[in-house]
């Protein structure tokens, strides 16, 4: 709640003295008049009051749950329940990563006790939870001389919940790393399998249709042909969502965290369709973890995570992040065997040292860098070429590393996925 | 505070008076002579025009409701460079020099990963200027590159000496690093031996 002085009406009581002063002096009762009319207004300016606004504010969305990129209709209606208004200012409190699309989320009206205001616009769903703000009441006195605002809280709280609809991308080249289980990643270890590995000599008990009957006949020695296992993987989707991660190439464009976390749910869906254990979790100031398992209840509550877990909102959190310590704790919390998918857009020299450092720990890192870099600026340019070193840097340490520009998702990893099998 | 209520005091007691002037007794020391109704006017008049002129250091006030429509608003990466580029004016020393020594670590980083140069090697290339072909972006970094008097001369006429342009022209010699298909330091390196031996066999007679 805050009252202030406009200072419309500044300097009133100058021009009423001014034109008294003259009619004195001049000796025109004319000018006397004036005055008077001058302290008319005066007291006009000085006396009335911005009043105390005693608002009922109700919020109706025309779709609570929608998809991405839906577009809901909002509609406010502000009753008011105390004094007449003369002149009221009404802006809605829009949460921070929604656009309004159409129409507008002001309304300047005047209100008689009793009667109710509506107006409505549009905004465009994206993925998460996003809970509007109390309304922001400007009210001011009828000369305009003062003006008092405050916050008005709807009789509930508005919350939009939008999730995301877990589309599969193409195929995720893995790493070696696997769990002992059958799955898609082919190994170096010989088994069972489609793709020829190796051959050993026959030991008692080997299946029939494992032995290498060409080489019984050409030489006589029993052989029993070996494949290429194929095993699951567990992946753990580490997402950057610290501060330094939200930066986006235009204002207003979906930010990196944004297109990380949904590179996130394409490659969750696409790792948990071919039988891999996935887990996600943040380097965010927030509580963050889905330890790594599969089926169709661990889907549901990715869809839960990704879509309202704090941690990976589209809005940066205020609070202190300690990344040496939140390392160590993921470190401790990622299972030996798991592969980490890392979602960053390198931003800065601690992204690349967190994935050198889950490399190093022998959780086999593989970046995926939405860029949010342009070139228009001379600042912009330095940026980018600093973003490209660390690029190189990490690919010099070992650590497979897909470049998301433009280009959709899959595109980009069909071209990783080449470059990686050469 | 004791004056204001003085003052005040004495306003009151003015205006109780002048109504019972106006309103027929007779107040001692109050005349409405030609001379005194003069002298309060000239002093409302004065009054007045203290107030009118007050006016002018005064602007309007109004409560900054900010965008709430718009989505938030996140930076690009690059923009303290560029802020700093212009709130200086380029002139700030700390700043400039922060920002020289960060293009400086960027280029040699730049050179260690696309030009294959050690780390020694590359700081040995940016301290001496041959790392690009560009004198301005050389000099800047530090090197003690030659730079002619008519090109120092054209620079100033053309606007591009300020610390934003040097700093551009820098930052697109570290960029072509990245884009050149053959190494920078290379290619220098051999035309400067190619330059000293034309210098060598021109000398001849």
């Amino acid at each position: 709640m805050r009252d202030i002085e406009t200072n419309r009406w500044t300097g009133i009581e100058g021009a009423a003295l001014i034109a008294g002063a003259a009619g004195v002096v001049l000796q025109q009762p004319s000018l006397l008049l004036v005055a008077g009319v001058g302290v008319a207004y005066t007291a006009y300016a000085w006396l009335s009051d911005a009043p105390d606004p005693r608002l009922d504010v109700e919020r109706t969305l025309s779709e609570t749950t929608p998809d991405t990129e839906e577009e809901v209709r909002v509609t406010v209606t502000v009753t008011n329940a105390g004094t007449t208004l003369t002149d009221l200012r009404l802006i809605d409190g829009v949460p921070p990563a929604l656009e309004v699309t159409d129409g507008s989320a002001r309304l300047g009206t005047a209100l008689r006790p009793g009667k109710s205001a509506t107006f409505s616009y549009s905004v465009e769903a994206v993925r998460g939870e996003h809970v509007w703000e109390p309304l922001r009441a400007v009210v001011r006195s009828p000369s305009a001389e003062r003006e008092h605002s405050e916050t008005v809280a709807s009789t509930e709280e508005t919350t939009l919940r939008c999730a995301p609809s877990l589309e599969a991308t193409s195929d995720l080249p893995l790493r070696g790393l696997t769990t002992q289980y059958t799955g898609r990643v082919a190994t170096d270890v010989a088994g069972d399998g489609l793709e020829f590995y190796s051959t050993r000599e026959y030991r008692r008990g080997d299946p029939l249709n494992r032995i290498d009957w060409n080489r019984r006949a050409r030489t006589g020695e029993m052989a029993t042909l070996e494949f290429r296992e194929e095993r699951a993987a567990t992946v753990v989707l580490v997402v950057d969502a610290r501060r330094e991660s939200y930066v986006a190439g235009e204002a207003g464009g979906q930010n990196a965290v944004e297109r990380s976390v949904d590179a996130a749910t394409r490659a969750f869906s696409s790792l948990l369709d071919s039988g891999d254990r996935v887990g996600v979790t943040a380097l965010s100031p927030r509580e963050c973890w889905l330890a790594p398992a599969t089926g169709a209840d661990h889907r549901t509550r990715a869809r839960e995570l990704f879509a309202a877990n704090p941690a990976l909102a589209p809005t940066p959190s205020d609070e202190p992040y300690y990344p040496i310590v939140a390392l160590r704790r993921l470190r401790r919390r990622l299972p030996s065997d798991a592969q980490v998918l890392f979602f960053s857009p390198l931003a800065d020299d601690l992204a690349v040292t967190a994935a050198r450092r889950l490399d190093a720990y022998g959780h086999l890192v593989t970046v995926v860098s939405p860029d949010p870099t342009t070139g228009d600026t001379t600042g912009h340019r330095l940026a980018r070429v600093e973003r490209r070193n660390r690029l190189a840097r990490l690919r010099r340490a070992g650590l497979r590393v897909v470049d998301w520009g433009e280009r959709p998702l899959a595109t980009e990893l069909a071209r990783a996925g080449r470059r990686w099998s050469r | 505070m004791r004056t204001r209520s003085l003052v005040a005091g004495v306003g009151v007691a003015a205006v109780l008076g002048g109504l019972a002037a106006l309103a027929g007794f007779v107040v001692p020391g109050l005349s409405a002579t030609f001379v005194f109704v003069t002298i309060v006017g000239i002093v409302a008049g004065v009054q007045g025009l203290r107030y009118a002129l007050g006016r002018r250091n005064v602007d309007y006030r109004s409560t900054d409701t900010g965008d709430p429509e718009l989505r938030y608003r996140v930076p690009t990466p690059g923009d303290d460079v560029d802020r700093r580029l212009v709130g200086a004016g380029g002139w700030r020393r700390t700043g400039a020099s922060n920002l020289r020594t960060r293009i400086r670590e960027v280029a040699i980083e730049s050179l260690v990963l696309h030009d294959n140069c050690s780390p020694e090697a590359a700081e040995e290339h940016v301290e001496a200027g041959t790392w690009t072909d560009d004198p301005v972006a050389a000099r800047y970094l530090g090197a003690d590159v030659p730079l002619s008097w008519v090109t120092r001369l054209s620079l100033v006429v053309r606007g591009e000496s300020s610390t934003p342009a040097r700093v551009s022209r820098t930052v697109a010699a570290v960029e072509a690093i990245h884009d050149g298909d053959d190494s920078v330091t290379e290619r220098r390196r051999e035309r400067g031996r190619d330059s000293a031996a034309d210098t060598v066999g021109e000398g001849r007679p």
